[in-house]
């Protein structure tokens, strides 16, 4: 037994919903590469003279990695929260979408090829 | 100032507070008020078990140690969560679908039900997460030790061993009473659930309040604490690639197999949309976890003295800056994600030990007679619980505590990934099979243990140095931390590359090379079909609604006034009114049974299951069910061939009786016909002969004329008798059939010279065509001109033209001859076509000579014997018959052995041509 075919042209509705759950799984891919943004810029030139600091170190020997640290962790952040909010789009938007596995398409509202 | 004392009362009062609204919870649960106690919310913060106490504590540690890196445990389960259309949506629909209690039972489900591979996975867990629960154990004696280290309130130290005992009992008692109230393992937790979202909250009110206060309390806002965590950083911060990466795949895979993950996300699910609320509140949730981490680390790196433990920032931080309030809180946080940490976990492997190794083994034993399974599998979860704890409390003393807090954690998530491959390919690929699952799983659960676990403790505590350094027996490239040759990389990363890598490449090639039995390939398609499949997920979970669905189906199946005597009958049996009583074993055995009666037993068992959820169908079963629908289809199909055979029956017997009916009919009529043509002539002769008797004055010319007529009279008679003697010869198919030589010209001359009396005053034109007539024939050549001579007479007789004339041609059809004789006169009317073969059917009233209306009856029983056929052709301009027979008349009637005769010689040709 085959399936019933898939219609080939859907409704408006039906159309965004596809393109948003296919935003929905482009969005861990974008995380993904993001992500590895601070591994890609690498360390500053500087990071390398440090040499091996005592446990704690001192506020007088200022380390040289420091302005990376902070780019990476303010960029970081940055992304997660965009991913977040991304998330928090689709979520929203899918609610008010029908509901049903690809959206059924309705052939009332086919839109014009 | 913080006494002992008061931090145990706190303690004592938060455990005691969330007994109090896990069982305030489950009491309204059981009134079936659930209302928001099922909401998204409650399911996002209940997925916050994955930030234990290594999280509360340890990721400040780990900042400290390692920079940003800690950030990776919090960045792959977020990438999993926002993806969550990919693997997430699938499991938890799987879940749903097929009722899935555990990931030892997610993977022994899809692999056609395999308990070997729950007991792999089942052991993994085991493993992967005692050392875990000792880590959370070790934290909250660790962070008791904290208070009692300010020795300036004069309280003694705790004895940790103690305390972490005293923490492991408590425990117990609490996953106990909430963790196994129902049987079925897959319906929510609710008073447990609602715990963990309380901790969940406590845990990040406190981690958020110890960041506020270090960020605008200690330092000066934003802009400060960023530049103080630059003069903090150390060069081990630098991000290094392959860690970076490797650890965000180990978290992204944490999130999905950890046993108290998959317990939240999949198990306790109650409706499938919370995950879409979840793929942005929780990575929400990690972010706010995360955010004031580095933080708290730079400054008490900063501010406290050097050698201090950084795992334990969080507490020594508010204490050394006389924030007592907020060391308290912070206390009940971390204590929170530990103790939520432990009871799920306890739970989810209590689940799976008690129903793929307890329960199995008991059945075993008492060889399948299943007795009371119900109290059985509640009390060996119990059991279960109380085991897992005591055996991380073990962990917690043999180890004591050395290892740092993070390192064990991201052991144990190496371990648990091992049934990545196997799950990922279970969900996704039809072909993955049992044995492909268990070649992957134990390959990597052996490198695993080999390469990281064991090697975890300390060169020379359970591997021997020589081992670690040289390799088993002197074999370089099987050193555990260098496996292949591979040196470059760090122990965690090599463990988890190779561990996953053969894993992976065993169980596919494992599934290539295998076949999957039944089951197997049933329960791949509704895995990796599952979204094609009608949601079968409903809800039996209620206790209450049980009676009364089995009740619904025993009326569909015994009858409403059946099924509500026997329900009644049990409730009164049990001591309650109404027709409602408790879903005991007992009950379900007896109504089982009455259920068997009526649609057999494996169904009736099926039934039940269906209803009751939980036990699942077994292959047997399923046989069972299949051979009793075979054979009811096959009944059914006996039923209606019979009734359609009787059918046929009967309308044979009706045409029989119709055809019966007509020769009754037809035997009067020839009857009468008979008696009507014997008459005439009698009765001429009677009259003529009495004439003669009596007239002795009669002339010798009135003599001879009467005696003639009485003569001519008896010939007629004698003729017709002679027809009728003749026809019902042919008919009986006893005729003597006198077979000679012949040619058919000789035959169609004599027929015309033998005519011409008939009628002899009308002159006939003959059209023939004497060439084409000239075939020999070998036949009864005086019945077949009898034949042909009745046509021509009957052309003679009736032919109404003015000159009226006679085509007979002469058509060779190799085997056989046709005659057709075509007169010009106006033919014989349609409807009257089908009756001139009949016997005494005369189509004219008036009374010619010899016509007795048999002729033609007789010429067809004729041609019948000799192989051939006569019959009319209408359309030709007059009557026209058309005589067709075989030259040759066949030996015994059948004319069937002359095809194979000239085939052959044809053949033969053939095949000289070819050479």
């Amino acid at each position: 037994m085959k399936a019933p075919r898939q219609a080939v042209f859907v409704g408006r509705g039906t159309y965004r919903r596809r393109r948003l759950i296919d935003f929905a799984k482009l969005l861990p891919f974008l995380g993904v590469a993001l992500i590895a943004m601070p591994v890609v810029w690498g360390p500053e030139p500087l990071a390398t003279v440090a040499p091996d600091l005592p446990a704690a170190p001192t506020s007088d020997s200022p380390p040289q990695s420091g302005g990376e640290v902070v780019r990476d962790s303010v960029f970081l952040f940055a992304v997660w929260f965009g991913l977040v909010a991304a998330a928090f789009l689709v979520a929203l938007n899918l609610r008010d979408a029908p509901e049903g596995e690809a959206g059924a398409p309705s052939p009332q509202e086919d839109e014009a090829p | 100032m913080l006494t002992f004392n008061i931090l145990l009362v706190a303690c004592v009062a938060y455990a005691a507070f969330l007994f109090l609204v896990a069982f305030a919870v489950e009491k309204r649960a059981e009134r079936g008020r659930i209302g928001w106690l099922r909401s998204p919310v409650v399911y996002t913060l209940s997925l916050s078990v994955y930030c234990t106490a290594w999280t509360f504590y340890g990721a400040v540690g780990y900042a400290a140690r390692s920079g940003l890196e800690f950030m990776t445990i919090y960045l792959g389960p977020t990438l999993v969560f926002v993806g969550w259309w990919w693997i997430l949506r699938k499991l938890v629909r799987i879940g749903r679908a097929q009722r899935i209690t555990s990931i030892a039972d997610l993977i022994s489900s899809r692999y056609g039900k395999s308990n070997l591979l729950a007991v792999i996975v089942t052991l993994l867990a085991v493993f992967g997460t005692t050392p875990y629960i000792a880590l959370q154990l070790q934290s909250i004696s660790l962070s008791f030790a904290v208070f009692a280290a300010d020795t300036r309130n004069g309280w003694e130290m705790p004895d940790l061993a103690e305390t972490a005992l005293w923490v492991a009992a408590g425990l117990t008692l609490f996953t106990i009473l909430f963790g196994t109230r129902n049987l079925d393992a897959n319906e929510r937790h609710n008073g447990v659930v609602m715990a963990i979202a309380v901790e969940a909250v406590v845990k990040l009110v406190a981690l958020m309040a110890v960041g506020a206060f270090v960020v605008w309390g200690v330092a000066g806002g934003v802009g400060d604490v960023l530049e103080r965590i630059s003069a903090q950083a150390r060069p081990e911060w630098t991000i290094q690639p392959g860690r970076w990466a490797g650890l965000t795949f180990l978290a992204a895979v944490a999130i999905l197999v950890l046993p108290r993950m998959f317990q939240v996300t999949v198990v306790e699910n109650v409706d499938e949309r919370h995950l879409v609320t979840a793929s942005w509140a929780f990575p929400l949730y990690l972010f706010l976890m995360s955010l004031f981490v580095l933080p708290i680390a730079a400054i008490g790196l900063e501010i406290l003295p050097p050698g201090l433990n950084p795992d334990l920032f969080m507490l020594t931080l508010p204490l050394s800056l006389g924030q007592e309030g907020l060391a308290m809180l912070a206390f009940l946080g971390g204590f929170s994600a530990a103790t939520s940490m432990v009871i799920v976990a306890a739970i989810a492997l209590s689940t799976m030990v008690s129903n793929h190794i307890v329960v199995p083994l008991w059945l075993a034993q008492r060889g399948g007679a299943a007795g009371d399974v119900r109290s059985l599998v509640l009390n060996a979860r119990r059991v279960s619980i109380a085991a897992v704890l005591a055996l991380g409390y073990v962990y917690y003393r043999v180890t004591g505590g050395s290892a740092a807090l993070a390192s064990i954690g991201l052991i144990a998530f190496v371990g648990m990934a091992q049934v990545l491959p196997a799950m990922l390919g279970g969900l996704f690929w039809r072909g993955a099979t049992r044995v492909g699952a268990a070649a992957g799983l134990s390959l990597g659960f052996a490198i695993w243990l080999y390469a990281l676990f064991l090697p975890s403790f300390g060169a020379g505590v359970i591997m021997p140095t020589s081992l670690i350094e040289a390799g088993p027996f002197g074999i370089g490239w099987l050193r555990p931390q260098a496996m292949f040759g591979v040196t470059g990389m760090d122990p965690l990363l090599h463990a988890l590359f190779w561990s996953l890598a053969l894993n992976a490449l065993a169980f596919c090639a494992g599934s290539l090379l295998s076949f999957p039995g039944p089951l197997e390939r049933v329960q791949s398609a509704q895995f990796v079909n599952v979204f094609d499949l009608p949601s079968g997920a409903r809800s039996w979970s209620q206790g209450t609604a049980e009676a009364e669905d089995l009740l619904v189906m025993a009326q569909r199946i015994l009858g409403a006034s059946e099924a509500q005597a026997f329900f009644h009958e049990a409730a009164r049996a049990q001591g309650k009114a109404g027709y409602l009583p408790d879903v005991t074993p007992d009950f379900m055995e007896k109504l089982e049974r009455r259920l068997g009666g009526s649609v057999g037993a494996a169904t009736a068992h099926a039934m039940i299951a269906q209803i009751v959820g939980g036990s699942f169908v077994s292959v047997e079963e399923l046989l069972a069910v299949a051979n009793e629908t075979a054979q009811i289809v096959e009944y059914s199909n006996q039923l209606e061939a019979k009734s359609e055979e009787l059918e046929r029956t009967a309308r044979k017997l009706r045409e029989a009786n119709d055809m019966l009916t007509k020769l009754s009919v037809q035997k009067d009529a020839f009857l009468s016909q008979i008696s009507h043509e014997l008459r005439t002539p009698m009765t001429s002769i009677r009259a003529f002969s009495e004439i003669l008797k009596e007239g002795a004055d009669l002339s010798p010319e009135e003599l001879h004329k009467y005696a003639g007529i009485i003569q001519d009279e008896a010939i007629r008679l004698t003729r017709l008798l002679d027809d009728l003697l003749d026809l019902s010869v042919l008919e009986n198919g006893q005729v003597q059939l006198h077979v000679q030589d012949g040619n058919l010209r000789t035959l169609i001359d004599q027929a015309v010279v033998s005519s011409n009396s008939i009628a002899p005053e009308r002159r006939f034109v003959i059209d023939r065509d004497h060439a084409a007539e000239n075939i020999d024939l070998h036949t009864d050549t005086g019945r077949l001109s009898q034949v042909f001579i009745n046509i021509l007479s009957n052309a003679r007789k009736y032919c109404d033209a003015k000159a009226p004339r006679m085509d007979i041609r002469v058509t060779d059809r190799g085997e056989t001859v046709q005659v057709d004789f075509t007169d010009n006169g106006s033919g014989i009317p349609g409807k009257s076509q089908a009756l001139i073969f009949e016997k005494f059917a005369r189509l004219t009233d008036q009374m010619q000579a010899g016509g007795a209306g048999l002729g033609l009856a007789i010429c067809r029983e004729i041609m019948n014997n000799l192989g051939g056929e006569i019959s009319y052709v209408p359309g030709q301009g007059g009557a026209a018959f058309r005589v067709t027979f075989p030259k040759v008349l066949p030996a015994a009637g059948l004319p069937a052995q002359s095809d194979g005769d000239a085939q052959e010689p044809a053949q033969a040709g053939r095949g000289g041509a070819s050479a």
